[in-house]
């Protein structure tokens, strides 16, 4: 049984192992930064920690959405954080880099439990940009939600 | 392993390589002294390799140990006077330093070390020495009659443990035990009192034996005659008196007796003396025989302590020297006196081992609260001034904050002593591979760097020793035939200057060849022969300094593969600092370096442009140019798509920090209009520094000064190398910290080029007979402005009126706790003085002396400060005279008068030494 943070990026569900979220936050104020990666929003300053922030939407290749009124940043836990959580729940399949990390969504969903038996792998149908980002499919009562891999996601090639 | 073993491995491997680092200056200085060295130094080294033998034994790291105890054989022959110190010996020595050194590194893999050349090299000068020594040296036993001796020798030499002497004679026990204890050796008692315990721990009292003598020393199987008492007879089994550098918890590891059996004896209970013939009187002979439970003469009456095993009290070692004769008891007297005076000086430089990891922890909280503490000040800056009270509080924190942020920085502070340690060796090592004689001096070990910037520093200083050893000192020949002493000298030196510190490397050899690396620099396609003949001094430099440039006839291992001095001035420049060099053919070369204290917290200026802030480290700022719209078209021109700034005789490549980031080239500069008729805007130009070139970069607006924390990149945002990190600013916004030399460099500025530009543009300059200069404009009153030249200001102060104050006749204006003499220009000049009713006045402070000298000696009161700005001087004759006075010149349309400060000043308050 895993629990996910799901979240919309554009139209699309996608989820997130609670276990590698810190904290989420309403849309931070950030500073863009020029000749970055167009994935990366800008940094912020979260409590003296300076976080680099995704634009989940580019990073996937999502067409995200226009109004801005759901925008969230989902922190990720650092490696150090991380390094807590694993000794506890015993769990080495978790990933994670050093770095603080937000992820830039455009709306917070529920948090879904999903058995391990009903992740299945990406669709042969599923192509493009996000497929490489993807660990899985849920399929949950009424649509399909992608879990995100950040083995991937945060590869910085 | 456990944590524990963990821990005691580390505290092992980080105290053997303190302990190895400490004997190369002393190998070195044995070396220097040859057979006079002083037995003190010996010793010294003596005693770090037997630690790290003693550790290693301990752990089970058998070469580590069996080499250490080849390399503490040869020391003993040196010590006793049985080997003569010359460089083979120490070259033996040095290079089983790096053995043992290599070993340490990766201790667990130490064994499969190579070290069959260096033990070889060991080996020999042992058997040379061995045959006629081995009898008495190492399995012999002490003839009393020597011991005795002896024993001022051995006052101040320590003893090997592996001379396993029977009980030594009450003299010499003694003097081991001092000498034990005063090179760090705990002394211990092991005490097993019956058979039954004994037989419970299930070892051997030979096993026992070895393994104590693995880790330290036993100096007394049955001390004060307990044990005569033979265990059949109800006396104690074990009751034997070790000395050991480990502590009580390793030494019951290390010798498998817990640790309930041992007790440790503290220094002032130590029994010094209290030895079985003491109560004779005298010192007798005894039998040289392996002792036996039977054979020690027995003492009085066993006494009742004997049975109070946890704490022992003895007698204070100065009882002995009654009983000891004359000769012994004032070797002891000197012995005792050197003891305590390093005892005391122990106690002078008490510290504590702390781990790194922990102090940047600490550091980066400190300097979260200085962040914090700033923000703090901002948000209560308003009410401080309304609520009473608050504001002193604010100021409390305020300081305390700085005291805590310095005094973490202190800790990380390392003595550069430590980093120029280690060159003398490197020298040494390099000159008589290279066949000449170089001698390395040091000066200003004391002076301290962050530990981060010594560790950063030790590549770039090799390769700038190793260079001067390499091309620039010559050889003994060539240096017999200049008339040259035969010994080249390289002088390391560290000094603090203006907050910076500065490391000169100086060598007296042949110097740079600025034909030589013209040449070479031309056959590498490096600069082209036209470019060559107008090359100045600075481009001679900057080509040694370029990437795949090296003048060594010969490729040699030590320096000629063309990685050079261009790593050096990157890696020089990474840490915030920069690098010059200056050389006089024939006479020698000065690499000067000049680095921050520290990288944590930087002073910054936060400037604004491409719609956002950044930082700019002040170190690599210049100055500060503000080019007005209405010069722009004359100082600012367009050259091929080149932006270039004329600053007083030069002309300075620009760069805007718009187009870079942006990744705008050159283009864009003729797109913008700058430098052309519809160039109506004020320009802002920082002149920043990169390494001995300068370029002004274009910014929007300028900002406040700010001390920022420096934070890396992060990991994302790596190969971007236009910034050097990112900060957090007072009111919390995230900002990049702007990197000059990654500017230039994707700015793809070519400063060759742009330096003999600068040789024409100053003699154009020099024709046109216009000389640019910075100057202050300020207000007297509000009828009259002067301008003065800004290398003669020293500061500029806004006071309240409130602290201008009238004593004896004259004005005095408190100033940083002191009374500053003031000047007003009325009282010089036949000018109208600042208006009474101006609440706020300004103090323009004249630079007097040259250099740090420059004390304030005197202010003067100024009403407004108006500008700073470059202008051409076209000085006339002003409407009046006076002292000071050097000229008018109209400034738009206003008569302003052009003021020398310092001679203003020393109208009204002479200087000493004009006075004298």
């Amino acid at each position: 049984m895993k629990h996910l943070v799901s979240f919309r990026v554009g139209t699309q569900l996608f989820g997130i192992e609670i276990l590698l979220v810190r904290e989420i936050d309403t849309c931070l104020d950030c500073t863009p930064v020029q000749l970055a990666p167009s994935y990366i929003v800008g940094l912020a300053n979260l409590r003296g920690q300076i976080v680099t922030l995704f634009d989940l939407g580019d990073r996937l290749g999502v067409k995200r959405r226009t109004e801005r009124t759901g925008t969230h940043d989902i922190m990720l836990r650092s490696t150090s954080d991380l390094a807590l959580v694993r000794s506890r729940v015993h769990r080495n399949d978790l990933f994670t880099c050093a770095d603080p990390i937000g992820l830039r969504v455009d709306g917070i969903g529920d948090i879904v439990e999903v058995e391990d038996g009903a992740v299945e792998s990406v669709p042969a149908n599923v192509t493009g940009l996000e497929r490489q980002f993807l660990s899985g499919v849920a399929l949950l009562v009424d649509e399909l939600l992608l879990i995100l891999d950040l083995r991937q996601l945060l590869d910085p090639r | 392993m456990t944590e524990d073993e963990l821990e005691i491995l580390e505290e092992f491997v980080q105290e053997s390589r303190e302990h190895l680092a400490a004997i190369e200056p002393d190998l070195l200085e044995m070396e220097r002294q040859g057979s006079g060295t002083a037995s003190e130094i010996v010793n010294r080294v003596f005693r770090a390799i037997h630690s790290t033998k003693g550790g290693a034994a301990f752990l089970a790291f058998e070469s580590l140990k069996d080499f250490s105890h080849v390399m503490e054989n040869v020391l003993m022959l040196i010590r006793d006077g049985k080997l003569e110190i010359r460089p083979t010996v120490i070259d033996a020595l040095l290079r089983g330093v790096d053995v043992l050194r290599r070993m340490v590194d990766d201790v667990r893999k130490s064994d499969t070390v190579d070290c069959s050349v260096e033990r070889g090299l060991l080996d020999e000068i042992l058997q040379e020495r061995l045959p006629k020594t081995t009898a008495n040296m190492v399995h012999g036993t002490p003839n009393v009659a020597n011991a005795f001796a002896a024993t001022g020798a051995a006052a101040t030499s320590p003893v090997a443990e592996f001379v396993v002497e029977p009980d030594p004679p009450a003299s010499e026990r003694d003097t081991i035990l001092r000498e034990l204890l005063a090179h760090g050796h705990q002394v211990y008692r092991f005490l097993v009192k019956s058979p039954a315990e004994w037989n419970s721990l299930g070892v051997t009292k030979d096993q026992l034996e070895r393994s104590v003598l693995e880790v330290g020393r036993i100096i007394d199987k049955c001390p004060r005659g307990s044990s005569q008492l033979a265990p059949e007879r109800g006396g104690p089994v074990i009751d034997w008196e070790i000395a050991s550098v480990l502590d009580r918890r390793l030494l019951a590891a290390a010798t498998g007796l817990p640790e309930p059996y041992i007790s440790s004896i503290g220094r002032s209970e130590i029994d010094v003396g209290k030895s079985p013939m003491r109560e004779n009187g005298v010192v007798q002979p005894v039998s040289l025989a392996p002792s036996q439970a039977g054979t020690r003469i027995p003492s009085p009456a066993p006494q009742p302590r004997i049975n109070i095993p946890e704490v022992v009290v003895r007698h204070a070692a100065q009882e002995t020297q009654a009983s000891l004769p004359p000769s012994i008891a004032l070797a002891k007297d000197k012995n005792l006196a050197q003891i305590a005076a390093k005892e005391q000086s122990n106690e002078g430089n008490e510290t504590l081992r702390v781990r790194v990891e922990l102090l940047n922890r600490l550091m980066d909280s400190a300097s979260e609260l200085v962040l914090g503490r700033n923000q703090l000040l901002r948000a209560l800056k308003e009410q401080a001034d309304k609520s009473a009270g608050l504001g002193i509080i604010l100021q409390h924190i305020d300081r305390v904050t700085t005291d805590l942020q310095e005094g973490i920085m202190q800790t990380r502070m390392q003595q550069i002593g430590s980093l120029f340690g280690r060159f003398a060796r490197v020298a040494r090592d390099l000159g008589r591979q290279l066949g000449k004689n170089v001698e390395l001096r040091a000066e200003g070990n004391h002076v301290e760097l962050d530990k981060s910037i010594i560790e950063a520093l030790v590549d770039p200083l090799t390769h700038i020793v190793r260079n001067a050893v390499d091309h620039a000192i010559e050889t003994p020949d060539e240096r017999r035939k200049r008339k040259k002493p035969e010994v080249g000298r390289i002088l390391l030196s560290a000094s603090h200057e203006s907050g910076q510190v500065k490391i000169i490397i100086e060598d007296d050899g042949r110097g740079i060849d600025r034909t030589k690396v013209l040449r070479k620099a031309i056959e590498k396609g490096l600069i082209t022969a036209t470019a060559a003949e107008k090359a100045t001094e600075r481009d001679v430099v900057n080509l040694l300094m370029s990437p795949g440039f090296s003048t060594a006839d010969q490729i040699s291992d030590v320096s000629g593969r063309g990685v050079g001095m261009d790593v050096v001035r990157n890696n020089v420049e990474a840490l915030g600092g920069q690098i010059e060099i200056d050389s006089e053919l024939g006479v020698g070369t000065s690499v000067q370096l000049r680095l921050p204290l520290t990288l944590a917290i930087i002073p910054s200026l936060i400037v604004g442009a491409a719609g956002g802030r950044f930082a700019v480290p002040q170190a690599s700022i210049v100055e500060l140019v503000w080019v007005r719209s209405d010069d722009a078209r004359e100082r600012i021109q367009c050259l091929q798509g080149a932006l270039m700034l004329r600053l007083r005789e030069r002309l300075v490549p620009l760069v805007k920090v718009d187009d870079v980031l942006s990744g705008n080239t050159a283009a864009a500069a003729e797109q913008s209009g700058w430098g052309t008729a519809t160039d109506n805007r004020d320009h802002y130009i920082l002149l920043l520094r990169t390494g001995t070139d300068q370029y002004g970069l274009v910014v929007d607006e300028l900002f406040e000064s700010e001390e920022i924390v420096v934070k890396p990149l992060p990991h994302f945002l790596k190969g971007i190398e236009c910034f050097a990190g990112t900060t957090i600013l007072g009111d919390g916004s995230v900002t990049m910290i702007l990197d000059p030399s990654g500017i230039a460099a994707r700015a793809g500025l070519r400063f060759a080029a742009a330096s003999v530009a600068e040789v024409g543009m100053s003699t154009m300059a020099r024709q046109n007979g216009v000389i640019q200069r910075s100057v202050i404009l300020f207000a007297g009153s509000p009828a009259e402005q002067y301008i003065v030249p800004q290398e003669q200001v020293l500061r500029l102060e806004r006071v309240d009126r409130a602290n201008l104050q009238r004593a004896g006749g004259k004005d005095y204006v408190c100033y940083r706790g002191v009374g500053l003499p003031l000047v007003r220009l009325e009282q010089v000049l036949p000018v109208s003085g600042v208006p009474d009713i101006a609440e706020e006045v300004f103090l323009l402070i004249p630079r007097m002396g040259r250099g740090r000298a420059a004390e304030p000696t005197a202010g003067i009161l100024v009403w407004r400060i108006l500008d700073a700005l470059d202008m051409e001087l076209n000085l006339q004759a002003g409407l009046f005279s006076g002292p000071g006075v050097r000229g008018a010149t109209l400034l738009d349309g206003v008569l302003t008068t052009f003021i020398d400060p310092v001679a203003l000043v020393e109208s009204v308050h002479p200087s000493k030494e004009r006075a004298a």
